[in-house]
């Protein structure tokens, strides 16, 4: 029984608590993007896992170019992600809600496709260069799907698309295509933007957060409460700054949520588009503004996620880096019930939890005992620990 | 007005068609004439240009472009140009075998420089094999790469002898006793650590746990690190690649405070890894095939590295300078033989002693019977301030 007795040492021992609080606050930040956009419109937004790769590029761009402190950082990432999270739900998921004559689609298609790869045919590279002519019909795609944006976002404002209607039930599928859509999209465009290489937070930025809060020495345990004070040497760290760091924004940015979500006139309107939307338009609620701003502090939440996770790592920034954490988080909002907030909290604690100790005793699997959880909770408790269950779900 | 949009969008994509033959073509006029005598000489690049291991493909690539350019300036080989066409495998065997497919079948392909992962060479070449097609390997290390594989060569030593070399020198150099292994589950990692593990019994150095690690999987190394902390080490050597290394040395040095020798395989050899790690990596150890700022460097490295740095103003690595000596060596024999697949097969074949090698940057290259290279020893290298310099004391063998 060699897994028990690795077990048994993860119990006893404090790092793994310290461990799957930390991974568990992530994954819960990450967790409530997907369900509060779920709770409103009925999609799994599978780019949300971009957004937290973007967030943490801004990021990393903040600290580099800026110089900023990383707090400000987070501050920045979390603005930019809000805006990436409205101009996404605008330009990607908003006309699916509409109508759309099909003459009107099919000429904007034509004309943007025409000039997208009119661009492509200039953007030359070398001569028997692969790579190059991969580039070209890359940049010829998001050409295309740049000026697919702009010309749907002036087509609307022109009112070609006709008067707003809601579509949600008929279009879901359509938007979860989409969503999977964007999010290789944005993928790419990041692999364009920044290279597939690997980057870091540079370690003089995040100083601070490395440093140690609770550590041992020959002496005992020593605290120390000032980060900015002289580093603890031959000390072995017991807890340090990011993690607690990492908790409180936790705490937090859940407290914030809640007092938002209940307290306030939009959280009011939240709730409302929540529960049926057309009722909510017809009391004079502009359900695609309460969306959007679903969208935008979703996102804010994952770019402090995106974050905080490169820091607690160590690193691993690159165009894929959104994609583990983010399905892992799916999981953890599924758990909890998805379309509910305390859910995504708990599901991702549960999961941080399952994911430390299991690793402590298979290392290799600590992912499978995260996911293998999601399995059991759909196949005997579909709506999860907090959510509602429901006679239909499509 | 909606009829008029119609015929409009109409006309429009007939436009659009249009022009993506037209882009067509042109990719195309590029990409054939290797076939005849009087046209190109066409090679293939292959290597992880994306992903994980895009850090080494960028290497890669810089260091066959120099050599190309460098022959087409001074027109060719005998009069025909010299053109390369860069393939992605990401790092993934899955992509490496369909990268074999499509430049396997490509008849104005003459030779394959790469793959650069040993799994992804290990995967791709029975299709070269298949095809008649020289595989000529500037990174590939495990084992097993060149093993009943006629047209598979490569230019540098085999993971056996890294992996004695490197349990030498951490036993007898820097005198370690107990060592943690974290090795990548692939066919390099994997490969490495085997024989590492098998010298360091033999020496008598002790190996407290091997820890397996998924590459772009695995993304935490904490709960790795604290596994093997308490066990007393006084050592830590990393089988895989330089990301992996870099999160490794920071959860080491930074989370756990551990004080232990750090040290790497050549996967490790990599600008990035310092960039990443930043002073965890400080007085890292890594093993390498060539090494330049040796004290002793060859003329032909110090043009190297002056031509290397004017034309991409950043310093060369190993990956660079052992791929520029085997564009290098793959043209010396198209010029000898032309571009006859199965010619320069028999090239390579008979290039077995030191006075019919090729001598270039990072010394000279021959083969033996399987198309292994044992003419090139292995260098240890050391993190100081920032950058790769040799360590002050080398393993005499």
């Amino acid at each position: 029984m060699e897994w028990l007795t690795s077990l048994g040492n993860a119990v006893q021992n404090p790092a793994t608590y310290i461990d799957a609080m930390t991974l568990g606050s992530i994954y819960a930040l990450i967790a409530v993007g997907y369900t509060m956009v779920y709770g409103i419109i009925k999609l799994i937004n599978f780019a949300h896992g971009e957004i937290i790769m973007l967030g943490t590029y801004i990021g990393l761009l903040a600290v580099n170019t800026l110089n900023v402190p990383i707090v400000l950082a987070i501050l920045i990432a979390m603005l930019a992600c809000a805006a990436i999270g409205a101009i996404l739900d605008w330009n990607a998921y908003l006309p699916l809600r509409r109508s759309l004559p099909k003459a009107e689609m099919l000429s904007i298609i034509g004309l943007v496709g025409g000039a997208g790869l009119l661009i492509a045919y200039f953007t030359t590279g070398e001569a028997g260069d692969n790579m190059a002519t991969a580039h070209r019909i890359v940049f010829g795609f998001l050409a295309v799907v740049l000026l697919l944006l702009l010309v749907s976002t002036l087509a609307d404002l022109l009112g070609w698309f006709g008067s707003p209607r809601n579509n949600v039930k008929s279009d879901r599928l359509a938007a979860l295509i989409t969503a999977i859509g964007m999010s290789l999209c944005l993928q790419t465009m990041a692999h364009l933007l920044w290279s597939a290489k690997y980057e870091s937070f540079p370690t003089s930025a995040t100083k601070i957060f490395d440093s140690k809060l609770i550590a041992q020495t020959t002496e005992g345990l020593v605290f120390r409460w000032n980060p900015f004070g002289p580093p603890l040497v031959d000390a072995v760290p017991i807890l340090l700054w990011k993690e607690l760091v990492t908790w409180v924004a936790m705490l937090v940015l859940m407290f914030v949520l809640l007092v938002i979500v209940q307290r306030t006139k939009i959280g009011k309107a939240m709730r409302a588009c929540a529960l049926d939307q057309q009722t909510a338009w017809l009391m004079g609620i502009n359900v695609n503004h309460v969306i959007a701003f679903t969208f935008m502090i979703g996102s804010a939440m994952a770019a402090v996620a995106g974050i905080l996770y490169s820091v607690k790592v160590g690193g691993n920034i690159y165009p894929r880096m959104g994609y583990y954490p983010g399905v892992i988080a799916f999981a953890a909002a599924v758990l909890g019930g998805i379309g509910n907030i305390k859910g995504a909290v708990l599901g991702g604690l549960i999961i941080g939890f399952t994911e430390a100790f299991g690793g402590a005793v298979a290392q290799q699997y600590d992912k499978a005992f995260a996911f293998g959880l999601m399995v059991i909770f759909i196949l005997f408790r579909p709506w999860g620990i907090l959510g509602q269950k429901e006679a239909k779900r499509a | 007005m909606k009829r008029l949009i119609s015929i409009l969008s109409c006309a429009i994509i007939v436009f659009a068609l249009a022009f993506t033959v037209a882009c067509g073509k042109t990719g195309g006029d590029t990409g054939s004439g290797g076939d005849d005598a009087a046209g190109e000489v066409k090679f293939a690049v292959c290597g992880p240009m994306t992903g994980s291991g895009a850090a080494f493909g960028e290497m890669i690539k810089m260091g066959a472009r120099l050599k190309a350019d460098e022959i087409n300036a001074a027109g060719g080989i005998g009069g025909r140009k010299v053109v390369l066409s860069i393939e992605d495998d990401k790092g993934a065997p899955s992509e490496a075998a369909s990268v074999a497919r499509k430049v396997a079948a490509d008849q104005s392909v003459c030779l394959v420089i790469g793959h650069f992962n040993s799994a992804c060479s290990n995967t791709a070449k029975s299709e070269y094999n298949r095809k008649g097609v020289i595989q000529f390997s500037p990174g590939s290390t495990n084992v097993s790469v060149c093993a009943g594989s006629p047209w598979t060569f490569r230019n540098l030593y085999r993971d056996d002898y890294q992996g004695t070399f490197l349990a030498e020198y951490a036993q007898s150099v820097l005198g370690l006793q107990k060592v943690a292994i974290f090795y990548d589950d692939d066919d390099y990692g994997k490969g490495l650590m085997q024989s590492f593990k098998k010298r360091a019994e033999e020496i008598g150095l002790s190996i407290v746990e091997s820890v397996a690690y998924m590459r772009e999987r695995t993304q935490d190394f904490k709960p790795l690190v604290s596994r093997v902390k308490d066990a007393g080490i006084d050592g830590i050597f990393v089988s895989g690649l330089h990301n992996e290394a870099a999160l490794i040395a920071k959860t080491t040095v930074t989370d756990l405070g551990l004080k232990v020798a750090l040290l790497g395989g050549d996967g490790v050899m990599s600008p990035e890894l310092i960039k990443l790690a930043g002073p965890a990596a400080e007085g890292m150890y890594v093993s390498t095939p060539f090494l330049f700022n040796t004290g002793n460097d060859s003329e032909a490295a110090k043009m190297f590295l002056e031509k290397f740095e004017k034309k991409y103003e950043t310093a060369p690595d190993t990956w660079a300078a052992l791929t520029y000596d085997a564009v290098g060596m793959a043209l010396a024999a198209v010029g000898e033989v032309g571009t006859d697949r199965k010619k320069l097969k028999a090239w390579f074949a008979g290039c077995t002693t030191a006075d019919k090698g090729y001598q270039g940057v990072t010394g000279n290259t021959y083969f033996d019977s399987e198309g292994d290279c044992y003419s090139k020893g292995a260098h240890v290298a050391i993190v100081k301030n920032g950058v790769f310099v040799p360590a002050p004391k080398q393993l005499q063998k």
